[in-house]
């Protein structure tokens, strides 16, 4: 915390190398959550970039009484709602074979592979069913093993209402696991 | 097998939060139960898979540094950069004057849009002005002239919202039909005696319609004078909703309270803008069945007499032959369970005999207990007078014990009354309190109290 602050003092003093290093320490878990949401690793690339540049740009706005990562969730999260908007709302998410387990690492049988990939296949769809309202909170929650009261700051809500809606998430996905195997139960 | 895990018990199970022994029990119960154990590893790959990290090219980094420095996205920080770096040479001073004043100009033209988009930017959120007139609509709202305006109102009971029709002629001295709509809602319905809806005193500060959403800005006594109450808290939003999405060119609606978005009104979440909800609405089709609102009625009467303990008045409601069975965990067990006839529950709460009520899930010890302490502890044991569900003839499974009611009372009526857990407890801490009625010439008895609650 205390670090990035004074990152983000060499930053404002004109420093570009201080923010490389943000940059290097972010990106990972940032690119993370964005492939979890947008199912694509060449969206997120381009959508991270964006919230670097944005959080760049606007970094004299950024007021220290939050932890830097709570902010530059915050940006991710908008940049994210843009491109969701660009690329259509009720656009399905396309999923890159590269987010799905990578099968010809796999060992083992291929029936195996196979099994584990069409699981994954259906774990994005029954969290791509989700609304953003839950699905945010859900994936960072698990992403980057966020405190519920974090996730809270990050979406400005209170952690009884993060606690809540991760909880709805996982239920609805139940829920809908539920429905669609009902034949198996 | 008697009992599920709910989806509750499961993630408390994950995350460590349960004691050792009933992690032991949830274990033991995940080897006997293929359906829980099917919830369990689908939760459990959900989590593997969103932890599963992922890793941008290496040279990511360098990229985001490189479209900085050569101002692709430029901003304020440039000059600090171009200071840092000392691009300028005087060879081409001449040439970078005239990029900069080219640039002086791009920019000045693009301040109003900087400025727009500001608003995206975290710790911005949309504030509607409220400084001039006090109404401010998108010019789409002159072009619409309906012939006569649809309100809709809470019932008396809080369960559904009723629509009400006004001439659209009475709109006009009204600067908009927003702002008919907001003052016709918080004079109340013609039908129930005008019952203001809108807590007392709220003031409407703005209304503005932007792209499909109608921003309701309102003054706080909407939120300090709530009389509270999920249910009614719950109608009323959907009789404000409704009433301004009738309205073409309003898809939602987004309160605003002093100008601000709040996160939570006093249950709802309130900082999204709220959809139109259909399935709140009661019009003469979609009336219920006239039996359906006698159960609900009787319902109120008997939880009134459960929470007064007014033995008196409950007995009216009993079956006069058959009695009514106490359930405490929703499973009912006829042959055990406790029956009380009509007669006996007059005076049920005299003296201090201590009937045996089945057994307490967990300890299995029995429960051995006054009917007073049994009311005070498995019928009336929170406020379902205000419960945030009222089900009616509905199966709700919650996932911890298997729901025999239907079963077992072929033919009857069953309302439910469920009161969401509370965070504190991980959502655990639900209720749920089911009354079953059943006919006998032409009235409808009770003959089934149910209560239900987390159980392992």
């Amino acid at each position: 915390m205390q670090e990035d602050l004074t990152k983000i003092k060499r930053i404002k003093n004109g420093d570009i190398d201080a923010f490389g290093e943000l940059v290097d320490k972010y990106r990972n878990r940032l690119f993370g959550f964005l492939v979890k949401m947008t199912g694509s690793r060449h969206d997120s690339e381009e959508i991270l970039q964006e919230v670097f540049i944005r959080a760049y740009s606007n970094i004299d706005r950024y007021d220290d009484r939050w932890m830097f990562s709570t902010w530059i969730y915050r940006i991710a999260i908008n940049v994210y709602k843009n491109y969701r908007r660009k690329t259509g709302r009720y656009k399905t998410v396309s999923m890159d074979d590269a987010v799905l387990v990578d099968s010809s690492a796999g060992e083992g049988n291929p029936e195996h592979v196979y099994e584990k990939s069409e699981r994954q296949r259906e774990l994005i769809s029954l969290i791509n069913s989700l609304k953003d309202k839950q699905r945010i909170p859900l994936i960072l929650k698990y992403v980057r093993n966020c405190s519920y009261a974090e996730i809270g700051d990050i979406l400005g809500i209170s952690e009884e209402a993060a606690k809540m809606r991760v909880m709805r998430a996982r239920k609805i996905i139940c829920k809908k696991y539920m429905e669609r195997h009902r034949g198996d139960f | 097998m008697r009992f599920h895990l709910s989806v509750e018990d499961l993630s408390s199970y994950m995350e460590g939060n349960v004691t050792d022994r009933e992690r032991e029990k949830i274990r033991i119960h995940l080897d006997e139960c293929r359906l829980c154990r099917e919830k369990y590893d689908l939760l459990m790959d959900l989590e593997n898979y969103l932890r599963d990290e992922d890793y941008i090219d290496s040279d990511f980094t360098e990229r985001v540094i490189y479209s900085l420095k050569n101002g692709k996205h430029s901003n304020n920080r440039n000059k600090n950069i171009k200071r840092k770096y000392g691009v300028l040479k005087p060879v081409f001073s001449a040439i970078l004057i005239f990029v900069f004043v080219g640039a002086a100009f791009y920019f000045g033209s693009k301040y109003d849009t900087f400025r727009r988009n500001a608003a995206d930017e975290p710790g911005n959120q949309p504030t509607v002005q409220a400084t001039q007139a006090p109404v401010k609509t998108d010019s789409t709202t002159e072009k619409i002239n309906p012939e006569r305006v649809t309100l809709y109102f809470p019932d008396p009971y809080a369960e559904y919202v009723v629509p009400e029709y006004r001439t659209a002629a009475l709109a006009k001295d009204y600067e908009s039909l927003e702002l008919f709509i907001f003052r016709q809602l918080q004079e109340g319905p013609e039908e129930q005696g005008k019952v203001p809806v809108i807590p007392e005193g709220t003031k409407l500060l703005s209304v503005e319609v932007k792209d499909g959403i109608c921003y309701l800005n309102l003054s706080r006594e909407f939120v300090e004078n709530n009389p509270g109450g999920s249910a009614y808290e719950t109608v009323l939003i959907n009789s404000i909703v409704n009433s301004y999405t009738e309205l073409p060119h309003i898809e939602k609606v987004q309160f605003l309270i002093e100008g601000e978005k709040r996160e939570v009104y006093s249950h709802m979440v309130f900082d999204e803008p709220f959809e139109r909800n259909e399935s709140i609405i009661r019009t003469a089709e979609k009336t219920p069945e006239p039996e359906e609102n006698r159960i609900r009625e009787l319902g109120i009467k008997v939880l009134t007499a459960f929470k007064n303990k007014d033995m008196q008045e409950l007995s009216r409601y009993v079956h006069p032959e058959k009695g009514v069975r106490f359930s405490p965990y929703t499973y009912v067990e006829t042959d055990k369970d406790v029956v009380i006839s009509r007669e006996d529950i007059i005076t049920l709460l005299d003296g201090n005999k201590v009937y045996n009520w089945g057994f307490y899930d967990g300890s299995g010890d029995p429960i051995e207990l006054t009917p007073e302490k049994y009311i005070e502890r498995f019928v009336y044991d929170r406020d379902f007078l205000n419960a945030d569900e009222i089900i009616y003839d509905e199966q709700f499974d919650r996932g911890n014990t298997i729901n025999n009611v239907f079963e077992v009372y072929k033919g009857c009526h069953v309302i439910e009354y469920y009161l969401e857990g509370t965070p504190e407890y991980d959502g655990m801490d639900w209720r749920s309190l089911k009354l079953v009625f059943e006919e006998k010439d032409g009235y409808w008895y009770l003959v089934g109290v149910l209560h239900d609650e987390w159980t392992i």
